[in-house]
């Protein structure tokens, strides 16, 4: 699975930070990266949760 | 009962970020129906927190501020269409251009305004993206600004003041500002911040007086101190928009009172700032106007609407900056008290509060990362929270 982000919508919650660590990360503004863009199976499910959570919807995977 | 099918059709009051959420939702858990949004203001859903600093800083434009769920395929949005009443029976609200809007589902997401002291001069508010622009306009190098009221928007408006150049004095009632958000520690470093940067703080008393001079106005304090100001900002906090609701017969108590499901009545949904619902964890009502929570609640409402109703207990999470440092507020912070704080690199901490031994809620102090493990103790800690049913009148 590819997760892709939009860096301009965050609002720097850090909701997916908080439900999917290995694969979220924040800059010193709070702002989202990626560890990575690539998803293995174990972070999936928590991947679809930082979707589900992120209240600026700048979060898509494929 | 209502029917929660996915092609039942909802009508939604408000398009700000929590009624657009909820919309964005539904359509993401798989419903079909129609949906119309009716909102207030001429402009799509947007992003409120930035207007008293990226965008009244001028860092970012309108563009930046627009939610993108108001390209969602299928829904209505009718702006700048106030709704003036409704019947609850007949399941139609009415728009003020006299058009009726029928539906299965009612979501009441219609926010706050501003609240008004009834000054003898004139004020400004900050509500609106035509709030932040008016304000904007009238903050140049120089002028002098008074804030009335020095809660979070005070007091983020006054930040931002400063760093365009502008003179600025808060009026606070509370003679200890922020200490029942934040607790005492992370309220006093706050006002040091403010006042290391030049703003005038003038805690522990209210306006008695004053008059209109100019553009601004001279303004008598309740301690005697008399300030000159060119434009004067009123941040005392925002009451729900209900009035519109007022015929419905809906028990309201500053917000729509609704029960662990965020429902008002049978169909009857409330979402964001507007919606006082019940706290089956905290056991007691609970109005959060927070961000996050917008959008939180209006997965919750979605989901009821499609007939999975969830209790609705969340950690309540609110952030807050000021010059270069934000602070993080998550679950019940202590009004009176210290917590137990982890300093961390770079002056950064983290504040915890217990009860009983038990992890209660947390402050972080330009602790972006490291107050990440405080949220999620907190919300296992959640997991563990009795479910108290509301109480039965």
């Amino acid at each position: 699975m590819k997760v892709e982000i939009e860096r301009e919508r965050c609002i720097s919650s850090g909701n997916c930070v908080l439900v999917s660590p290995n694969v979220f990360d924040q800059d010193d503004h709070a702002i989202v990266r990626l560890h990575t863009d690539t998803v293995d199976e174990p972070d999936v499910a928590s991947v679809e949760e930082a979707v589900e959570g992120c209240p600026a919807a700048a979060i898509s995977i494929t | 009962m209502t029917g929660g099918g996915v092609d039942s059709s909802v009508v939604v009051v408000g398009a700000g970020v929590a009624g657009a959420s909820t919309v964005q939702a539904l359509r993401r858990r798989g419903h079909t129906g129609p949906i119309v949004v009716l909102g207030a203001e001429s402009t799509g859903p947007y992003e409120r927190p930035p207007l008293a600093k990226g965008y009244l800083r001028g860092d970012e434009d309108a563009s930046t501020l627009a939610s993108p769920t108001s390209q969602l395929e299928g829904v209505a949005w009718h702006l700048g269409s106030s709704v003036i009443g409704t019947d609850l029976d007949a399941q139609w609200v009415m728009d003020e251009h006299g058009d009726r809007h029928s539906f299965d589902h009612l979501v009441v997401a219609t926010g706050a305004t501003p609240r008004r002291l009834n000054l003898p001069f004139g004020t400004l508010t900050l509500r609106t993206v035509s709030d932040a622009n008016e304000l904007k306009a009238r903050l140049t190098p120089g002028a002098q600004l008074v804030v009335v009221g020095g809660g979070f928007l005070g007091f983020e408006v006054a930040a931002t003041a400063r760093q365009l150049g502008v003179e600025v004095t808060v009026v606070e009632l509370s003679s200890q500002p922020f200490a029942d958000r934040l607790g005492a520690r992370a309220a006093g470093a706050l006002l040091a911040l403010h006042c290391a940067h030049g703003v005038r703080i003038e805690a522990g008393t209210r306006v008695i007086d004053g008059e209109r001079r100019g553009d601004g106005a001279v303004i008598e304090l309740a301690n005697g101190e008399t300030l000159d100001a060119d434009v004067v900002l009123e941040s005392v906090g925002a009451v729900p928009d209900l009035s519109w609701l007022t015929s419905a017969g809906l028990e309201q108590e500053s917000g729509l009172l609704c029960n662990q499901y965020c429902e008002a009545a049978p169909g009857v949904w409330a979402v964001g700032d507007a919606a006082r619902f019940w706290h089956s964890g905290y056991a007691r009502y609970v109005r959060l106007e927070h961000r996050t929570n917008a959008s939180e609640q209006a997965a919750a409402v979605a989901a009821g609407i499609l007939g999975k109703r969830n209790r609705y207990a969340p950690v309540p999470f609110v952030w807050t900056d000021h010059y270069d440092t934000r602070i993080q507020i998550a679950g019940a912070i202590a009004a009176v008290g210290l917590g137990v704080v982890d300093h961390h690199d770079n002056g950064a901490w983290v504040e915890t509060f217990h009860q009983s031994g038990d992890l209660v809620g947390g402050v972080a102090w330009r602790a972006i990362k490291e107050f990440q493990s405080c949220r999620r103790d907190l919300l296992a800690r959640a997991r563990e929270w009795p479910d108290v049913d509301p109480p039965t009148s």
